[in-house]
């Protein structure tokens, strides 16, 4: 067991805790909106044209990627997260920092993907030049939860060393 | 305002969306009993099935498999791998279904 000091307090394994499950939680729901605002844009566009099904799949597919980053992040602190070792608080905000990047600009690029996704894909169906530019729009929104990612990352190697 | 507007909008989704299932169904029902078999084509299935699969496993897979065998030691080596992997099977999503639907468009042009 490990002894607490002012830089390694008992509360300290908390604040990582709560980064690893605010990531999983903003992450997911992000994903969850994306896949379900896009998912009913799809469904309307299989009644009519069921040939672009495959096509319009694509935001759900970008919704799922959210998802893995949130998921990636929350693996990636959890098994820092050990009772035997002593947990500094600078790690416990550390983790908390990481975790909140990841799942809140999950949750932001999931909006994105959403919305675009159900108002693209509607669009596509009426117009088949759209889908390029809507192509493009859901990556840069999906980039958005990259660089949480990235910055999950980085902030995490700050405090395994 | 924005409230409002996404009033409007919802309702507007939704006259759009409600006739549309609503009243072909009776149709749907007699074309059900005609043609019971699934349309869908083996291939497609396949396609998704791998999919799926690929993105439930690959990613995370990769991660274990990077930071317990590959680079052990270093977890963020492991987690890019991981992202660099989802993001291999978007951009294969695409072009998959991008040839796909190429494909079925030729055939109808024909």
């Amino acid at each position: 067991m490990s002894d607490h000091n002012q830089l390694t307090p008992a509360f300290a394994p908390f604040f990582g805790m709560a980064g690893v499950a605010f990531a999983m939680i903003f992450g997911c729901a992000g994903a969850a909106y994306g896949t379900a605002k896009s998912g009913i844009g799809i469904s309307g566009v299989g009644i009519f044209r069921p040939e672009l099904i495959m096509k319009s799949l694509i935001p759900v597919v970008m919704s799922g990627i959210l998802g893995v980053y949130s998921l990636v992040v929350s693996v990636l602190i959890a098994s820092d997260l050990d009772p035997t070792l002593s947990y500094s608080l600078f790690q416990g905000f550390l983790h908390l920092a990481a975790g909140l990047s990841v799942g809140l600009s999950g949750l932001g690029a999931g909006y994105a993907i959403g919305k675009v996704g159900d108002a693209g894909v509607r669009a596509y169906l009426a117009q088949s030049r759209v889908y390029v530019g809507m192509v493009l729009i859901l990556i840069f929104a999906e980039v958005l939860g990259l660089y949480g990612l990235i910055v999950a990352l980085i902030l995490n190697t700050r405090g395994s060393s | 305002m924005a409230t409002r507007r996404n009033v409007k909008s919802s309702s507007e989704e939704k006259s759009d969306n409600v006739p549309a299932p609503v009243l072909p169904k009776a149709m749907q029902a007699e074309r059900m009993k005609n043609n019971p078999g699934p349309s869908i084509p083996r291939s497609v299935l396949l396609k998704l099935f791998g999919f799926t699969v690929a993105m439930l496993f690959g990613p995370i897979g990769c991660y274990y498999l990077a930071t317990n065998y590959i680079f052990p030691g270093s977890t963020v080596l492991g987690a890019s791998i991981a992202a660099v992997v989802a993001n291999v099977v978007l951009v294969l999503f695409i072009l998959v279904a991008m040839k796909e639907d190429d494909g079925e468009e030729t055939k109808k042009d024909k």
